[in-house]
């Protein structure tokens, strides 16, 4: 049987830098279109070459770090925007679901929403009315149909959302990360819905960062690095390679090209150091950690704003440090240099967690990279009352030392009695 | 149901594509015309507000001026120009801005991008519909005379005509709306220059010379115009004026739909 879905070599270039960030003006077109000599635009190739063939009943992990390819790859074979060379051969019906509520409107009720929605990713109208009981009892929002969207809460939108898109019954079904979001329950709901889709022998491409996830639901893999195929063989194994591959990359931050920003300042290196002044990438919950940041520019800057996000293995942002909430914008700088950033107590408790650096220029993102440096945390003192400090899930079954937190990130506080 | 995912090369209307998701022509229009009238105490009202408003100011300002409307009591005569004018002008502009107040879903949804330009237009075509009842109510009022058989032929040819010619021009603005915003402010200013060289608050006999009548007949919504009014007389049609209106819509039409399929494919890269 030929597969269901055959990629041949596709490639996607986009321009990238400042032609990026802003529309250009008709004026700048026609002026640039009289010169003699034509400004260069800078191209970046998203996608380098990708081959691979899905057999029916397939469910295909596609992994890789922020900027790989993956969301470009599936755009273009949802057909939102054409190879620049290559091609694809689909034979079946395909619905993709990129982002989940894409099409909601504030103003429609939740009902109203449910139709346009489905008539988006492709229902007909009587599919929509027959399915219409089953999609509103898996939402389980029953009660607020008839309430505009805008009064939802975020977490309803997605239950609505998702509910819709869970009834889609196409022969090929791309999802990017829409998992992601929603309460732990609901995504469970999800994840029971998709295996019922993957049990009837539909073929799937899912992408996303949590590997239990993609681990749970599929049973090839590819991987992609910078645009390019690198691996494609079982789940398993593809997950591995990930994973080593993840967890051995920050080294070279000045040479990483999966970078976003127009470029104007760019990070060179981060170094994290413990409260010993010992550079370290693990330290214990309640200890100060230092992050070192250093960087290059060609120009002067204004107004720049610096920030550090710390997130989770699924890629959750928890929380972040932004130098123009606690110090104000910085001015002026030389062209290159060391800042600094001190967390006098760290808030996380013991787990991984992978940092994020951006820098903005004004309005402008200079500099922004994913995943620079990763940090392990292990439980610690965090309220300076020698009580060790724990995530609760990690003690099941194990002996009870210390607290246990059920959230993630510990706020200092104070109790009156 | 097989297809290919290719680099664009040869240019093709799609209209198989456009077929298969014709109910999407439905869902925006029924959108938009809840999503305008929401929170408003006067909803769909405002469809018939409007055109009516703009009527009663026309007919005040005509008591000033001396502008001739025929057979026609000067209030038919300007609201039958307005509610052909209101599906140009509000049709043009929405079309002209629908790839961007849509974006979100271009960005993540695959369907002919056509579609969406289009309802922009049938939107219009429903507040027209609503107008029309006030125009019954003053065709009932005025009782002026009526040719069924023009009324049954023409007045279906002026609304085509309208909407052909709105939706080719909505094409062409609104897929240089996605790469130049400088459309977004030129789109008002077209549409108000464009008021005054249609025959709305005037007739368009006013206009004395061969030369100066094919120029004006140029413009589509004159041709459309003059063919609404003329169900309401006997008087000889001059097909040569429509007929060069006809044309115009038509190749208004072809370029618009030519500009926006080729550059259809890129929106969602940089809208």
């Amino acid at each position: 049987m030929k597969p269901i879905l055959e990629i041949h070599d596709i490639h996607k270039k986009f321009k990238i830098g400042a032609e990026r960030r802003r529309y250009p003006t008709l004026r700048e077109s026609l002026i640039n279109s009289l010169k003699f000599k034509k400004d260069q635009h800078n191209f970046m190739w998203a996608l380098k070459g990708i081959s691979f063939d899905v057999q029916q009943g397939d469910v295909v992990g596609i992994v890789g770090k922020n900027g790989s390819g993956k969301s470009t790859l599936l755009k273009v074979l949802s057909r939102i925007t054409p190879p620049t060379k290559g091609y694809a051969i689909s034979r079946g019906r395909m619905a993709s679901l990129l982002e989940v509520g894409t099409g909601f409107h504030p103003e429609l009720t939740g009902r109203e929403n449910v139709f346009f929605n489905g008539a988006l990713l492709g229902l007909s109208r009587q599919e929509i009315q027959q399915k219409y009981d089953e999609i509103v009892t898996f939402s389980g929002i029953e009660k607020f149909l008839e309430t505009p969207v805008k009064h939802y809460s975020s977490g309803m939108q997605v239950r609505l959302a998702f509910a819709v898109a869970a009834h889609l019954e196409p022969d090929i079904l791309v999802i990017d990360e829409v998992l992601a979001v929603g309460d732990a329950e609901f995504k469970k709901k999800c994840m029971a819905k998709m295996h019922d889709v993957t049990q009837s022998g539909r073929t799937i491409l899912f992408v996303s960062h949590d590997m239990g996830a993609v681990l749970d639901l599929c049973n090839k893999g590819i991987l992609l690095q910078q645009g390019a195929m690198v691996m494609q063989g079982s789940i398993q194994e593809t997950v591995n390679q990930y994973i080593y591959m993840r967890d051995s990359i920050s080294s070279d931050l000045a040479e990483r090209t999966d970078r976003q920003g127009n470029g104007t300042l760019r990070f060179t290196e981060i170094r994290l150091f413990d409260p010993q002044g010992n550079e370290s990438d693990v330290i214990q919950t309640g200890q100060s950690l230092t992050i070192r940041l250093k960087y290059q520019t060609h120009t002067t800057l204004n107004g720049l704003t610096f920030n550090i996000i710390f997130h989770d293995h699924s890629n959750e942002c928890i929380f972040e440090c932004s130098s123009n909430m606690s110090s104000g914008v910085l001015n002026d700088i030389a062209p290159s240099g060391e800042i600094v950033c001190h967390i006098p107590k760290f808030p996380l408790l013991s787990g991984s967690y992978q940092i994020s650096i951006q820098c903005r220029a004004g309005k402008h993102i200079a500099d922004w990279v994913w995943d620079v440096a990763k940090i392990e945390v292990l439980a610690g003192d965090f309220f300076g009352n020698q009580q060790i400090v724990q995530r609760e899930q990690q003690s099941i079954g194990k002996q009870h030392v210390g607290q246990m937190a059920m959230s993630p990130i510990l706020v200092d506080h104070q109790w009156q009695f | 149901m097989e297809y290919t995912i290719r680099p664009i090369s040869n240019f093709s209307l799609g209209l198989a594509d456009i077929w298969a998701y014709r109910e999407l022509f439905y869902y925006f229009v029924w959108r938009d015309v809840k999503v305008r009238y929401k929170q408003t105490i006067f909803g769909v009202l405002w469809a018939i507000l409007q055109p009516f408003m703009m009527m009663l100011t026309f007919t005040l300002v005509r008591r000033g001026l001396n502008i001739p409307s025929g057979d026609l009591p000067y209030p038919i005569f300007a609201y039958s120009g307005l509610m052909f004018w209101n599906i140009f002008s509000s049709g043009l502009t929405n079309a002209a801005n629908s790839l961007i107040t849509n974006s979100r879903i271009v960005k993540k949804i695959y369907f002919p991008r056509l579609i969406i330009p289009t309802s922009s237009v049938l939107v219009a075509v429903f507040d027209f519909f609503m107008a029309f009842i006030v125009f019954f109510l003053l065709l009932l009022y005025y009782q002026p005379y009526i040719n069924p058989f023009r009324v049954i032929f023409l007045y279906p040819l002026a609304l085509l005509i309208t909407i052909v010619s709105t939706s080719g021009m909505g094409y062409f603005l609104a897929s240089w709306n996605v790469k130049y915003r400088d459309f977004k402010y030129a789109v008002p200013f077209l549409v108000q220059m464009l008021l005054f060289v249609s025959p709305i608050i005037y007739s368009s006999s006013v206009f004395k010379g061969e030369l100066a009548q094919y120029a004006f007949a140029v413009n589509p919504v004159a041709g459309a115009v003059n063919l609404a009014r003329a169900c309401f007389s006997d008087a000889p049609i001059e097909w040569h004026l429509i007929g060069v209106s006809i044309i115009s819509t038509i190749i208004v039409f072809v370029v618009g739909v030519y500009v926006f399929r080729k550059n259809e494919s890129y929106f969602a890269d940089i809208v």
